[in-house]
């Protein structure tokens, strides 16, 4: 029998100084782990859902998941935030592992990328972001992405994504948590689906509001 | 074919048209062969199909007549007006398309894909693996998509002997592609001895004996030697 196709889902997380403030890191931290363990049931004969996680803060831009299937990762890790904001590294080291066919065979299906961030990039972004969003099999992919309050960088955020549909604007930490569970939503529709790599857009989930 | 001889054969699978196409032509300077495979998501590709390979000939002869250079864009515009001229949407219609074209005065050799239909060379015993990968599951490149794709082109000289396999999926999906040189010197060998009219009917049962029952996609393919 054949394998599951696996289904890559690339995520890159904001852990600059600036998301130390109103709980942001926090609700981050919190929605990475529920994050990952909604996806760990979900990978079925047909799709195997399989996760990396890149962070960037501080100086640099860091691997801290590789690729994986969802259903063996254990260790989700707690971030602090410090530092700057050097997305363009992150976009450099995701563009390295889509375009790795050791890493994701022809077999696959396109990847979805999703970016959330509070900033404005600190390095030299701009050739990284159209290497990967205009160049090469990584302009394929799904992106998504979620611009935390006011300072982030919607401009550019609103050219990264692929639809401006998987653009998310929050102010609050629990947008974080709402953003994660609508990148949820997308994946497993996309695993359940006779053809999983139309685009999916679902609907972003309303306010937990309950009425008296 | 003068200098040339050729086997062909497409068959359809356990859909109710057969999708894909096969077409070649020969005249004192040139050889052209020519294959698609219709995309089965769209409605009418049997019609894009073979309207791609006619447009190739077309082209191509249109390009001697007038000396004006041969573009692949000049060919999918051609297709593209073909099938408005009848009626189809081209987007109904979108379909791989792979072509080799021999230039019999130079003994150049051209071939030029859109999507996962495989072109195989032999030039004077070198062989030349023209696999191009797809980037993802559930992509194929075709001629009608809107993201402006272009044929892919690669050019060759030979001296002396030339043996080329065009095959559709239905076919190359089962093929190693090292075990390609073992196969064509079998093909040269086994059809070289059969008369030539019943060359193509001979091929079409072997194809259909020889393809695992599970395949159930429209399979074709143009094999080329010179004699």
């Amino acid at each position: 029998m054949q394998k599951p196709r696996p289904l890559p889902v690339i995520v890159a997380v904001d852990r600059s100084g600036s998301m130390g403030a109103d709980g942001k890191i926090e609700a981050l931290n919190s929605a990475l782990k529920n994050f990952i363990a909604s996806l760990q049931g979900e990978s079925n004969s047909k799709a195997e859902i399989q996760v990396a996680l890149y962070s960037f803060g501080r100086d640099t831009a860091t691997c801290d998941i590789p690729l994986n299937p969802a259903y063996n990762i254990s260790d989700v890790p707690v971030y602090e935030a410090y530092g700057c904001t050097p997305m363009g590294m992150a976009f450099k080291e995701m563009k390295e592992l889509i375009e790795n066919r050791d890493q994701i065979p022809s077999r696959a299906y396109k990847p979805t990328i999703v970016i959330i961030t509070d900033g404005i990039p600190t390095d030299d972004y701009r050739i990284p972001m159209d290497a990967l969003i205009k160049d090469g099999r990584s302009s394929k992919a799904f992106r998504m992405a979620m611009a935390i309050g006011e300072d982030a960088d919607k401009d550019m955020l609103a050219e990264f994504v692929s639809d401006s549909e998987f653009l998310v604007s929050g102010d609050k930490a629990r947008d974080i948590v709402k953003f994660f569970k609508y990148v949820t939503m997308s994946v497993t529709s996309r695993t359940k689906s006779q053809s999983p790599d139309n685009p999916v857009i679902p609907t972003y989930p309303a306010d937990d509001i309950i009425e008296f | 074919m003068s200098g040339y001889a050729s086997i062909k054969t497409s068959i359809k699978g356990d859909k109710s048209v057969n999708q894909d196409a096969i077409l070649t032509y020969e005249d004192a300077t040139l050889v052209v062969l020519a294959l698609a495979d219709g995309l089965g998501s769209a409605p009418c590709s049997e019609k894009g199909s073979r309207t791609i390979c006619r447009s190739i000939v077309s082209a191509v002869r249109k390009s001697i007549l007038t000396s004006a250079p041969l573009s692949g864009t000049n060919i999918v515009d051609y297709w593209e007006a073909q099938l408005r001229m009848k009626g189809f949407n081209p987007q109904d219609c979108l379909t791989t398309s792979s072509f080799v074209l021999i230039n019999k005065k130079n003994k150049k050799v051209t071939a030029a894909q859109i999507g996962d239909s495989q072109i195989y060379l032999i030039l004077d015993g070198i062989f030349i693996d023209n696999t191009k990968e797809k980037d993802f599951a559930n992509i194929t490149e075709c001629v009608g998509s809107s993201n402006g794709v272009k044929y892919s082109i690669t050019s060759h000289f030979f001296e002396n002997t030339i043996r080329t396999l065009i095959a559709s999926d239905g076919i190359c999906d089962e093929l190693e592609p090292n075990s390609i040189p073992l196969m064509a010197d079998y093909l040269v060998k086994r059809y070289s001895a059969i008369p030539k009219r019943r060359r193509n009917l001979a091929l079409s049962g072997e194809v259909r004996r020889s393809f695992s029952k599970r395949n159930s996609d429209d399979k074709s393919m143009i094999f080329l030697w010179n004699e």
